[in-house]
């Protein structure tokens, strides 16, 4: 292959990418949003005595790193059975409100995230964590909340992205800024009361957010739902 | 297409009323000038040089809150231009309302890129860093991330309906970020930032409030002046793109007869004959 013919196949390609900027801004708020997780997890752990023992690592923001990216795997195939069956049209059809088919949708996304918590909480404190199950209960309102939020914003998105291209890198770069308030409370929460053993009173704040943040997410899919998915 | 599909003001021959004429593009950017060079001269030369230690570099704070408040003013029209469309239904989701939408999230988008880039500065002369991770800053760099994924998902959607319903949710759902922002140094009190304007009244001498509400009031003229720039712009486009489809549409149905009767294969489009609806001649 000559030199010209690469140079034009390269320029094609620029130029296409140039236009839409759809893959290199995709990759700047993921490489961003990224950033942000990992301060906000890096800074709730930094003063904590396990930070201090000279291991470098957050539990906190670990664990929800975690979380976050299993959850977009799950989250990213909420319709894959109709699309790939062909048979969303089927669903739709469905004599059920809107409304009803997303809250069935998004409590499936809740459970399987509650699913793999219970699995990956015992298997993260007993890995990386020395503290007792009275701690790691208390973990449970927090992430419960959370999970809810995820769950309807993550729902909500999966839905809108439905007959998007490339809809598998465009879900993640429109979920993922959406869900670092609700990463913020949670990462910081999750510190308090597992790291610091604080009691539940004094994350009252952020666990008002997480509820706030998870009644206005749901909101919105009650207001918006119906259009969305009848279009 | 319906005549009022098409008519549009932007290329229409019918002349401005005295009052549209005070609220076109052209009158609205005359206006934030005006108010803008006003408010320059008062934050220089009237507003008195900051007591702390700030010192001269708080002058930045005359722009830099105002375009803050203008970028947030310019998403909650993004947040209201959505609603509009939706409550109009899937079917004419792509519209007037659709165009304020993509035009108010585009500006907001702007503004943010403006409050980073005086932030960063301020931030460097009053705390000696370029960037901070407290949570206004945070907050809107979120803000700022979120409203850029809204032309990431609507690029990805090919259908114009689709697409308008799909942009407006989103910007429905995006807008949760901006009360965050908004309330992030009232709340979380480990912040740096300073809270200027509180519930009870603003940290500042009169003339200080007096350069700022100027500016701030510049800053809302010139968002309105480049709205309707925008709005106008994108009518135009629509406009241009359903005339041609119109022609397509005629070219496709084949050739139709001239005045003497004759098929010619342009038909009346060719012939620069009135567009059904548009009331213009294409020539």
């Amino acid at each position: 292959m000559s030199r010209r013919q690469y140079l034009a196949l390269v320029r094609r390609d620029l130029l296409g990418e140039t236009r839409r900027l759809q893959s290199l801004l995709s990759m700047v708020i993921f490489a961003v949003v990224a950033m942000v997780v990992l301060h906000y997890g890096w800074h709730a752990g930094a003063g904590s005595a396990w930070a201090a023992d000279g291991s470098g690592a957050v539990p906190a923001a670990m664990l929800w790193v975690v979380f976050v990216f299993a959850a977009l795997l799950g989250l990213g195939r909420t319709f894959a059975h109709e699309r790939e069956d062909d048979c969303l049209d089927a669903l739709l059809l469905l004599p059920v409100d809107r409304f009803v088919l997303f809250l069935a949708k998004a409590t499936t996304n809740l459970l399987l995230l509650v699913v793999l918590q219970a699995i990956v909480v015992p298997v993260f404190a007993l890995f990386f964590l020395d503290v007792t199950a009275w701690r790691l209960l208390a973990f449970v309102p927090v992430a419960l909340l959370a999970d809810v939020g995820m769950a309807a914003v993550g729902t909500l998105l999966a839905t809108l992205v439905l007959h998007a291209r490339s809809r598998d890198l465009v879900l993640p770069v429109a979920l993922l800024p959406l869900l670092v308030p609700l990463l913020i409370a949670a990462t910081s929460a999750t510190e308090a009361v597992v790291d610091q053993g604080a009691g539940l009173g004094s994350i009252a704040g952020r666990l008002g957010f997480l509820a706030a943040y998870d009644a206005v997410m749901l909101l919105v899919a009650w207001g918006t739902y119906d259009i969305l998915v009848s279009e | 297409m319906t005549a009022d599909e098409t008519r549009n003001p932007c290329i229409s021959a019918v002349p401005m009323s005295p009052r549209e004429r005070l609220y076109s593009a052209p009158a609205l950017f005359l206006w934030a000038a005006l108010v803008l060079v006003a408010g320059v001269l008062l934050a220089f030369l009237v507003a008195p040089i900051d007591a702390s230690s700030m010192g001269f570099s708080q002058k930045i704070f005359y722009f830099h809150a105002p375009i803050a408040e203008t970028a947030l003013v310019a998403f909650g029209v993004s947040f209201v231009s959505a609603i509009v469309s939706l409550r109009r239904g899937a079917e004419h989701a792509s519209g007037v309302g659709e165009q304020l939408e993509v035009a108010a999230v585009r500006l907001g988008l702007v503004f943010s890129g403006l409050v980073l880039v005086t932030g960063m500065i301020w931030g460097r002369a009053a705390w000696g860093v370029w960037w901070a991770w407290e949570p206004r800053l945070t907050t809107f760099l979120l803000a700022v991330l979120v409203y850029a994924a809204y032309f990431v998902v609507r690029a990805a959607v090919d259908d114009e309906g689709r697409r308008a319903v799909v942009g407006s949710v989103y910007a429905i759902v995006a807008f949760v970020t901006v009360p965050i922002t908004f309330f992030a140094t009232r709340y979380l009190p480990e912040g740096l930032h300073p809270v200027v304007i509180t519930s009870s009244g603003a940290r500042m001498e009169g003339s200080m409030v007096l350069a700022f509400v100027v500016c701030t009031a510049g800053m809302l003229l010139l968002l309105a002046a480049l709205l309707r720039t925008e709005v106008t712009i994108a009518r135009a486009q629509a406009h241009v793109s359903r005339v041609k489809e119109e022609i397509e549409r005629r070219q496709a149905a084949g050739p139709a007869p001239d005045r003497a009767g004759v098929a010619t294969p342009g038909g009346a489009a060719e012939r620069g004959e009135p567009m059904e609806g548009t009331g213009r001649s294409t020539r």
